[in-house]
């Protein structure tokens, strides 16, 4: 938690402290993996896209579901072209049954990936690189810190090449123009010279970082993250959710027959429980985000 | 001589823990007779990175034999999205493999795992994210394992293992694609995937191949010069 700099810009639930965020994520990534089952899959996207549009803006957004609608068709139609199993014949399509059964399944299994695209667009905005590499500086800290290194230098490669390709282009190897085959030479080019130069920086940086230190000492993160009392109590409630998925995962509630012939599920006590169980645990973020939205506004 | 640190005793307690893990998720999943391949298979994927990671982390490396990797990497991103023009078309597999001729196959696992991860900033994270890293992964450790047996020497050698970079990537990657969507996983129709997707197989091998023929001597020359130079040791 750090609460020293709750600014509007960071989502409700990434206020929290990194484990908090990153093990919720894990939690609801892995529900909508586990369970191939209509009512679940329905429920996590619903979550998924409800919590997009709260936490992700309208350009990221519109960008989702851009790719993640022609991806749902896609899955839905190649499941019953490339899967002919179940027992309700449809209709014939070149000498291939096509199924109600495979066309079902692949509603349900589109759905359940369109959900998880979905959702890593969310863990996207919440758990940030620095968020990431605190959570895996712990367990692997120098494969952390090379990957905390990596994301640095990609914009500063970039600005680089740019730098590269105009001074190309004054002398003539402009890659953006000639046939492909001179192109693909002039881009080469470039990223031949970037490596000179990069490989040279690279070196200055590791004694930079010897003389100053690194490897004596643990080393510090860029952000400071508390774990209080209140991401204690946000990931018990986590905990808990978790706990009623994996239950409902165990006593088979979350799987659902569809060959040879689908068993529509008969919803009982037990199962509307673990409904609203998977629902809290999908709307959780927007819940957090409103409640910290209506707070700001009221401060305001 | 390093002295054993706690934090080294608990990277090996962990690595030890993630061994055992492999059976015991695969035992769970065989328990309860699950049929979600797609969480099975990401479950896997992740778990048979880890050991690779933390034996490098085991290693203690300093700046030195790292910077170079994480140099690697990210222009390994970058290419990847200045080539994004051509589909298909990308000069990442051939940079890992390079990079894996000079420092070793572990250097080259990381190399490819750490591009993929890092390139996914700006191409987008998924559930493929895994798979990426992975299938990059193998190859840089590839790389490794068989220039270091001074099977990469010869141009036509080069041309055969960089033309099948692109074919063990797109298979690495029709796993996700069949457990993620066609209930019951089976040959048939992994193969069906398999000869769909032959086409950008063949377009991401022939990039490799080009790229490896342009610029392997004279990056291998770069790489082994800075590592020499600085006394890199390979792995």
């Amino acid at each position: 938690m750090n609460s020293g700099k709750a600014l509007k810009t960071e989502s409700g639930l990434g206020l929290y402290h990194p484990l908090v965020s990153f093990g919720y994520f894990v939690a609801v990534i892995a529900g909508t993996l586990l369970f191939i089952h209509p009512v679940f899959v329905l429920l996590s996207l619903g979550c998924a896209l409800v919590c997009s549009g709260l936490i992700n803006g309208k350009k990221t957004m519109l960008a989702t579901l851009g790719f993640g609608v022609p991806m749902f068709i896609f899955i839905a139609v190649a499941n019953p072209l490339f899967n002919h199993r179940g027992a309700t014949i449809l209709f014939y399509l070149f000498d291939n049954p096509v199924t109600k059964e495979a066309i079902i399944y692949g509603l349900v299994s589109a759905g359940m990936m369109f959900a998880a695209v979905v959702w890593f667009t969310c863990y996207n905005t919440v758990v940030t690189s620095d968020k990431f590499i605190y959570i895996f500086g712990r367990i692997l800290p120098s494969i952390a810190l090379i990957i905390s290194m990596t994301l640095s230098l990609i914009p500063r490669l970039m600005a680089q090449v740019k730098i590269i390709a105009d001074a190309q282009r004054s002398v003539g190897l402009d890659w953006k123009s000639g046939s492909l085959k001179q192109r693909i030479h002039s881009g080469a080019r470039i990223l031949s010279i970037l490596v000179s130069w990069a490989l040279e920086d690279a070196v200055i940086t590791a004694d930079s970082m010897r003389a100053r230190g690194y490897g004596q000492h643990r080393r510090s993160t860029f952000s400071v993250f508390r774990f209080g009392k209140r991401d204690a109590v946000m990931l018990a409630v986590i905990l808990l959710l978790l706990a009623a998925e994996i239950f409902a995962y165990i006593s088979g509630r979350g799987t659902m027959e569809f060959y040879p012939a689908m068993v529509l599920p008969q919803m009982d006590f037990i199962d509307a429980l673990i409904y609203i169980a998977y629902f809290a645990l999908g709307i959780l973020p927007a819940a957090i985000q409103i409640k910290e939205d209506l707070k700001w506004k009221q401060l305001e | 001589m390093q002295k054993p640190s706690l934090k080294n005793s608990r990277t090996k307690v962990m690595f030890v823990l993630v061994c055992l893990l492999f059976p015991l998720t695969l035992w769970i999943f065989m328990a309860t007779g699950a049929k979600n391949y797609g969480l099975i298979s990401m479950v896997m994927v992740i778990l048979a990175m880890v050991p690779f990671l933390m034996l490098y982390e085991m290693k203690k490396p300093q700046a030195r034999e790292w910077i170079p990797l994480a140099v690697m990497a990210a222009i390994a991103a970058v290419g990847r999205a200045a080539f994004a023009f051509v589909p298909h078309f990308k000069p990442t597999s051939a940079i890992i493999v390079i990079t894996a001729m000079v420092f070793g196959p572990e250097a080259g696992f990381l190399t490819g795992a750490i591009s993929a991860l890092a390139s996914n900033l700006f191409f987008g994270q998924g559930p493929w994210t895994p798979w990426q890293m992975f299938a990059w992964g193998l190859i840089g450790f590839l790389a490794g394992i068989l220039s270091k047996h001074g099977l990469l020497k010869k141009k036509w050698q080069l041309i055969v293992f960089g033309a099948a970079c692109g074919y063990i990537y797109g298979w690495i990657l029709n796993i996700w694609s069949g457990a993620g969507f066609v209930y019951g996983l089976s040959w048939q129709s992994y193969i069906s995937l398999c000869v769909t997707s032959l086409l950008p197989d063949t377009i991401h091998g022939a990039a490799t191949v080009i790229f490896l023929l342009l610029l392997s001597d004279s990056w291998g020359a770069k790489l082994r010069r800075v590592k020499q130079k600085f006394g890199i040791l390979a792995s």
